[in-house]
């Protein structure tokens, strides 16, 4: 789905926004099981397994490619629930992480730069709703972008909307998406303020200060550190 | 230009490795035989500094600090804490109470950090590879009023040092902007 999103206000010319449905991918099946707070593990056909306990919020992963694991078409995915001996053998299985980190890692994977028409922990996706982070995300451990913490800083600090985030920090509208369906579905996001389009401030384009380094050797401490 | 950035944590929370994995040139002012009762946890730790250097471009360079946190080090802390670009505390998941640790090094660097827009990161070392969860240190830190990244951390692999100055830099970038 495709929605053209003509918005004067903010920027021009217009930002074209690319929803994708999770009920399509991995992230729907999760948010299934999480909602009804089964026990189930989920296979892909060489690709291997995740192993989830939504009653504990933990997870197994015994998946050899996780992007293409959380890629795929969900009728790709089969499924079976778990019963108390199933859930006993684990043990010894290797290490279980918490839930937010699969939740993180599907969207992400999912998003290839669309943005999520809804997360369970968020509602429907709104671009001009004002949202705060409510903690970082674990970034060792995760895949992330290159501007990931500066829109987690960002979003920490003061809470903004996705599309002035966009705009403030001179982000790719499409790198913003992803953080976004990846923080969203881990519900890592907590919504402060809806607005709409109207209900936006008029911000002309040259209104909108934009976060630039501040200084020359921030930028080169970021260029050196991001080439080690 | 000369910058500081201040990592402090624990005995053996990772201070000395962290630095070494991301430094152009390192110097360690001390290493001698851990004092008292912390020679359980560690047989010998760096009873001084660590330093390390990243050469940036030009004449500009980030000094890299490793402070001890005990409180015989209270007078280092407070003389080098002072103008610091931001501050890595580091937590060692091994040690009896690492919250309260966190608490600890929080409140001894209190005005430093708030003087730098509040740019500190938390990273956690030696997690449980079964039950770590680093939700405890962020209920902490949210009854402390701080919204500020905790990060797993193995200090001997550089690309999480470097993951956690970058966060760092975004901070610090931020709060120089007032945003």
């Amino acid at each position: 789905m495709t929605n053209a999103v003509k918005n004067a206000e903010i920027s021009a010319p217009a930002t074209e926004i690319t929803y994708f449905s999770p009920g399509n991918y991995f992230i729907g099946i999760v948010d299934q099981i999480m909602s009804g707070n089964k026990n189930a593990r989920i296979d892909l056909a060489n690709n291997g397994a995740v192993i989830l306990l939504a009653s504990q919020n933990i997870f197994y992963s015994q998946v050899r490619d996780m992007e293409q694991f959380c890629r795929a078409p969900a009728s790709q995915f089969t499924i079976r629930f778990l019963n108390q001996a199933d859930i006993t053998s684990l043990h010894g299985h290797g290490k279980p992480k918490n839930i937010k980190d699969l939740l993180w890692q599907a969207a992400f994977y999912a998003s290839e730069g669309r943005l999520i028409e809804s997360c369970t922990n968020g509602g429907a996706t709104q671009i001009y709703d004002v949202i705060k982070l409510h903690h970082w995300p674990n970034l060792t451990r995760l895949p992330i972008t290159a501007n990931t913490m500066r829109i987690c800083a960002l979003l920490s600090r003061s809470p903004s909307s996705i599309m002035l985030i966009h705009r403030k920090l001179g982000i790719e509208a499409e790198e913003v998406f992803q953080i976004y369906s990846a923080a969203c579905s881990a519900g890592l996001v907590r919504i402060m303020h809806n607005n709409t389009a109207d209900e936006t401030p008029h911000i002309e384009n040259g209104n909108i200060k934009k976060v630039t380094v501040s200084s020359s050797i921030f930028r080169s401490l970021f260029n050196k550190l991001s080439g080690l | 230009m000369d910058k500081k950035i201040i990592f402090s944590g624990s005995y053996g929370c990772g201070r000395s490795c962290s630095i070494r994995s991301i430094s152009d040139r390192m110097i360690v002012i001390a290493d001698d035989c851990t004092i008292d009762h912390h020679a359980l946890i560690k047989p010998t730790s760096a009873i001084g500094m660590d330093y390390g250097i990243l050469n940036i471009s030009g004449n500009d360079r980030i000094h890299l600090y490793g402070i001890p946190g005990g409180i015989e080090f209270r007078q280092i802390l407070d003389t080098m804490c002072e103008d610091a670009l931001g501050f890595v505390i580091l937590l060692d998941c091994k040690h009896p109470d690492p919250v309260a640790d966190l608490e600890l090094y929080l409140n001894a660097m209190k005005k430093y950090i708030a003087a730098s827009g509040n740019t500190v990161v938390i990273g956690v070392t030696q997690t449980d590879p079964n039950t770590t969860d680093l939700d405890i240190f962020r209920i902490k830190l949210a009854s402390m009023g701080l919204s500020i990244p905790v990060l797993e951390l193995d200090c001997q692999y550089s690309d999480d040092i470097k993951q956690t100055l970058l966060s760092l830099i975004a901070m610090r970038e931020l709060a120089l902007m007032q945003v």
